[in-house]
């Protein structure tokens, strides 16, 4: 057994990395830039002080998210002066030469490509016809060429670290006053364009790559690789939009999820079992038949139906209003004690596990009737039977136990889509949850939130998977896993 | 439908009656023979002959049956029960049928959907008839049944090619007509005096026209307004002598006349309505929507919607995950090992987030994005049980004699083993279509479905943010129907296909 479940979760590490290769490229294929509205008109081959601006703050942006990077394999060592120039000419063209889509593009590429474009940055800079072209050049290398410090977000430094970051910080004083803007003389081009040339020969080692460097550029520096890089350490990353460490927003969110959810299951056990049972006893009377044809509507209700049926009856004064109609809580419950918050919870929550748990309700009490006519004509209930046994305890204790065994094992499968169907509960009843969360995420691509929420949910699945299978072993003592 | 599901022969069943009858012919009386043709009829039975009976026994589903296929000539026959263009068009000599002509009109029904359940109505339903009737003339014939069965299949695969060829031809042939509007033209060749008439379907909308009545008075059919050009509008303080003045201003003007809704003193109203000067309102019977289209028409172009989303998505994955798992079953060892593994990856996947995630991301998603979306994401049921059956039909003596007889595998895994091993995947496949139903439904309800196409829970989204019953109701009930004939029917099928509850 042991062996077993330990060879299940070391399976479950390829399993896992797979999917993160799937959601990973589900999202970072998907059209929609994250942040591409805070870069400005296209004005950009004009140079305003401002554009440039602009334009270094996107840079930052996409950089501290990786957006900058290309998603699963770099080949940018090998990028062309032929690339770049296209991009460059693209991004200054006039009129309607370009489409409007392709500009943008271009001007993405150019942020994208950033140290890598700097060798062909340097000699389309010195060998352009293009004045607006060279002069753009100029201005991507003083945005492309600054240098990151190191640990820049905090961490203790040493001396030499330090040391380094101040000859960075003043590598990029230096560099970003390498530009020229459309008024100025052809001197001040001249030297310009002389400054990249010397700062560019004295820096060229970091741009000769060697084939190692290559291989690592290639599988390493992308969004992939330094996305694991950091879930490795359980960073799931900061949101786009508050930036604040997504993790730890999900968590938050999970407890409002994990109440609904789990209250559903309880709930849905609580009730199922015994009506099944129940009915299994009964089978074939009036009430049976009855229950039947209920349980089997209540399944085919879809439930968001139910839950806007049930808002637009009890909570909004059509024709009642006696429930709350959104949230988790109320929104003022400082000065309630803990009895009243629990209450006001408690109605808060009803409408959401209402809907939540009815459908699961009829399958399982279905599972539960199935499970107990299966063996309720065995031989072992008959000898419980003979050997007079009132019938109570042959139901509970002799058959139910066995009957039960399948239902038991749905537990596991439960779960995770109980998690997953709550979206559309929690979307209609406001209820802060996980659900809502990767809605809105969504809604504001905010990748980082949406690829947390999803693989969460993918481990819970995979426990739930091997929860299940261990289930069966658990209340079956015939089956075994060596 | 009138067509069983592709009916897989269980292989060991036919016996040796040529023998017997030769046997019986020699030697025994006409009678004698008479006799025993009917019992080989009878153990000619196949397996596709045995669940039908079995079906039919169960009568909810049997009726289900037959609800889901009024369902679908609903869905197939909705033009003919809503539009705003007429049957049959005569004005001043220009006769025709805009109606016909509206059918293949890119710019009247925008959505392939309804191009192909047009072209079903047109097409697909002669086409069918002319089948059933070669049935009917094959039952006459004197082929023994299983060579019947594969001609009628045959005949059946060659008219659903037709059918699609069509399609496929109109789908890239066919353009936009020009926008005309047959009831006001009717109206204003009236008041002039043309010679015109006109027959329309029984409801004169359809599932994009807006502008009559409103949320808050949803059944209204006598708030009208006069309006003469934007000049002069006919109140409800307005007096018969008003409306004499006004239609003698039309008169004067040439009589073009625009005729919109707004309360009125119902005097005049009748005054105008005698002089055919007024618009009326077709009936909303279940109301309208926030953009006042009318309820009951959307339901009903929903149909078609709902239905082939359902279906198309179902077909997308019942073929990816046969095809996979009979792969899987069929060879076994590292081709078995890598597609579990594909299905454990999928499996783990947490379906409907990456359903809504993919919807959202597609700037506009159209409904074929979204039966993709359901088909890919939802193979791994099919794929597993197909993956089961193999592994127990394989290693069987018709499989062996198949091989021994040097059949090419694909032969072998597509002809003799799938038949054989589909009967489960039918089944998951009648309950895959009704839930695809719900999570189309589920995706335009958060607003992520195609906002193009008349869903019912587009409605249902719009009835959760106005709180209008009717809004919340009717597609509620349409979606709930739906799902619950599919429901019965996949039971029934379910219970049919299980030995255990033979009788």
């Amino acid at each position: 057994m042991g062996v077993y479940i330990i060879k299940r979760i070391l399976l479950m590490i390829p399993t896992f990395f797979a999917i993160s290769l799937i959601v990973f490229v589900i999202l970072n294929f998907a059209p929609g830039n994250p942040g591409a509205q805070s870069l400005g008109a296209d004005n950009l081959g004009q140079s305003s002080q401002l554009a440039g601006q602009q334009q270094e703050s996107y840079r930052l942006f996409k950089e501290q998210f990786n957006l900058d990077k290309p998603v699963l394999v770099n080949t940018r060592f090998a990028l062309s002066d032929k690339t770049i120039r296209r991009a460059l000419q693209d991004v200054v063209a006039r009129g309607d030469e370009v489409e409007a889509k392709r500009k943008i593009n271009a001007r993405e590429e150019l942020i994208d490509w950033g140290n890598y474009a700097i060798p062909g940055l340097v000699r389309i800079l010195n060998d352009d016809e293009n004045r607006d072209v060279r002069q753009l050049a100029a201005q991507t290398l003083s945005i492309s060429a600054q240098r990151v410090l190191i640990k820049q977000y905090g961490g203790k430094l040493t001396d030499e670290e330090r040391e380094l970051n101040r000859a960075i910080v003043n590598e990029n004083e230096e560099i970003r006053r390498h530009v020229y803007g459309p008024k100025d003389t052809a001197e001040r081009e001249a030297a310009v364009q002389r400054a990249w040339l010397k700062w560019f020969q004295e820096h060229e080692e970091r741009w000769t790559w060697s084939g190692s460097d290559r291989v690592k550029i290639f599988l390493f520096d992308t969004r992939f690789a330094k996305y694991w890089g950091n879930l490795a350490r359980l960073d799931l990353g900061l949101s786009h939009v508050d930036k604040r460490p997504v993790l730890g927003k999900v968590l938050s969110k999970l407890k409002y999820s994990i109440t609904i959810s789990f209250t559903s299951v309880i709930l849905i056990y609580l009730v199922s079992v015994p009506l099944g049972i129940w009915s299994a006893v009964n089978q074939n009377s009036l009430p049976d038949r009855v229950l039947t044809v209920v349980l089997f509507m209540l399944y085919s209700l879809p439930s968001f139906f139910v839950g806007v049926f049930l808002l637009n009856l009890l909570t909004r004064g059509t024709p009642w209003q006696v429930l709350p109609t959104t949230g988790f809580a109320s929104i003022d419950t400082s000065h309630f004690t803990a009895l009243d918050y629990l209450g006001d919870v408690f109605w808060h929550v009803l409408l959401p596990i209402i809907c939540l748990s009815y459908a699961g309700l009829a399958v399982l009490s279905r599972y539960a009737r199935t499970g107990l006519l299966d063996v309720i004509r065995a031989d072992y209930i008959r000898t419980a039977r003979a050997k007079g046994l009132p019938e109570w305890v042959v139901i509970i204790k002799h058959a139910a136990r066995n009957g039960m065994i399948p239902i038991l094992t749905l537990l596991a499968t439960l779960l995770p889509t109980l998690i997953g169907g709550s979206v559309v509960i929690e979307v209609i009843f406001g209820i802060p949850g996980m659900g809502l969360y990767v809605f809105e995420s969504i809604g504001v691509r905010d990748y980082n939130a949406v690829m947390a929420v999803l693989l969460i949910s993918s481990v819970l699945t995979l426990v739930g998977m091997l929860l299940s299978d261990l289930s069966y072993a658990l209340v079956d003592p015939r089956i075994t896993f060596d | 439908m009138s067509d069983t599901p592709d009916t897989p022969e269980v292989p060991a069943s036919g016996h040796a009656t040529g023998k017997v009858r030769a046997l019986a012919a020699d030697s025994m009386g006409a009678e004698m023979e008479a006799l025993l043709a009917k019992e080989a009829e009878d153990s000619d039975l196949t397996y596709g002959d045995i669940v039908w009976t079995q079906f039919k026994k169960n009568k909810v589903a049997y009726f289900a049956l037959w609800g889901l296929g009024a369902l679908i000539l609903t869905a197939v026959f909705a033009p003919v029960i809503a539009s705003t263009r007429p049957f049959w068009w005569s004005l001043e000599g220009e006769t025709g049928s805009p109606w016909l002509r509206s059918l293949f009109d890119t710019n009247f029904f925008e959505n392939p959907v309804d191009l192909f359940f047009n072209l079903g109505m047109v097409l697909g339903l002669p086409l069918l008839l002319v089948w059933l009737a070669r049935v009917r003339q094959h039952m006459r014939g004197r082929l023994k049944k299983r060579a019947r069965r594969t001609k009628m299949l045959r005949e059946f695969q060659g008219t659903v090619v037709i059918f699609m060829v069509t399609y496929l031809a109109l789908f890239f042939a066919l353009d936009g007509a020009e926008y005309r509007q047959y009831t006001a033209e009717e109206r204003t060749a009236r008041i002039e005096g043309k010679d015109v008439s006109a027959i329309y379907p029984p409801i004169r909308i359809d599932a994009r026209t807006t502008g009559f009545g409103s949320l808050e008075r949803p059944r209204s059919t006598t708030e009208v307004r006069v309006t003469l050009s934007g000049k002069r509008a006919l109140k409800s303080t307005d007096t018969e002598a008003d409306l004499a003045a006004l239609l003698n201003t039309v008169a004067e003007a040439g009589g073009a006349l625009e005729i919109r809704k707004l309360d009125a003193d119902p005097a005049v109203l009748a005054r105008a309505q005698e002089a055919n000067y007024l618009k009326v309102d077709p009936p909303h019977v279940l109301g309208v929507d926030q953009s006042t289209r009318d309820v009951l028409v959307r339901l009903l172009f929903g149909t078609r919607i709902s239905l082939s989303i359902g279906v198309i998505a179902v077909s997308i994955y019942v073929t990816i995950g046969i095809i996979l798992g009979a792969l899987a079953g069929f060879f076994g060892g590292r081709v078995d090992l890598t597609i579990q593994r594909l299905i454990e990856i999928t499996m783990a996947l947490p379906t409907f987030f990456v359903i809504i995630t993919l919807a959202a991301f597609l700037e506009e998603p159209s409904i074929f994005h979204i039966m993709l979306i359901i088909g890919l994401v939802r193979w791994t049921g099919v794929a597993r049980l197909t993956r089961g059956e193999f592994l127990r039909l394989r290693n069987q003596e018709f499989v062996l004699a198949a091989t021994a007889l040097g059949y090419p595998t694909r032969r072998i895994i597509f002809e003799h083993i799938l038949p054989n091993a589909i009967a489960p995947v039918l089944v998951s496949a009648t309950f895959g279509v009704a839930s695809a139903i719900l999570l189309e439904a589920t995706l335009s309800f958060l607003g992520l479905g195609d906002l193009s196409a008349p869903s019912w829970g587009q409605t249902l989204r719009e009835g959760y943010g106005s709180g209008a019953w009717h809004l919340i109701l009717a597609p509620g009930f349409a979606i709930f129907v739906t799902v619950s004939l599919l429901n019965l029917v996949g039971e029934g099928l379910r219970d049919a296909l299980d030995p255990k509850l033979r009788k």
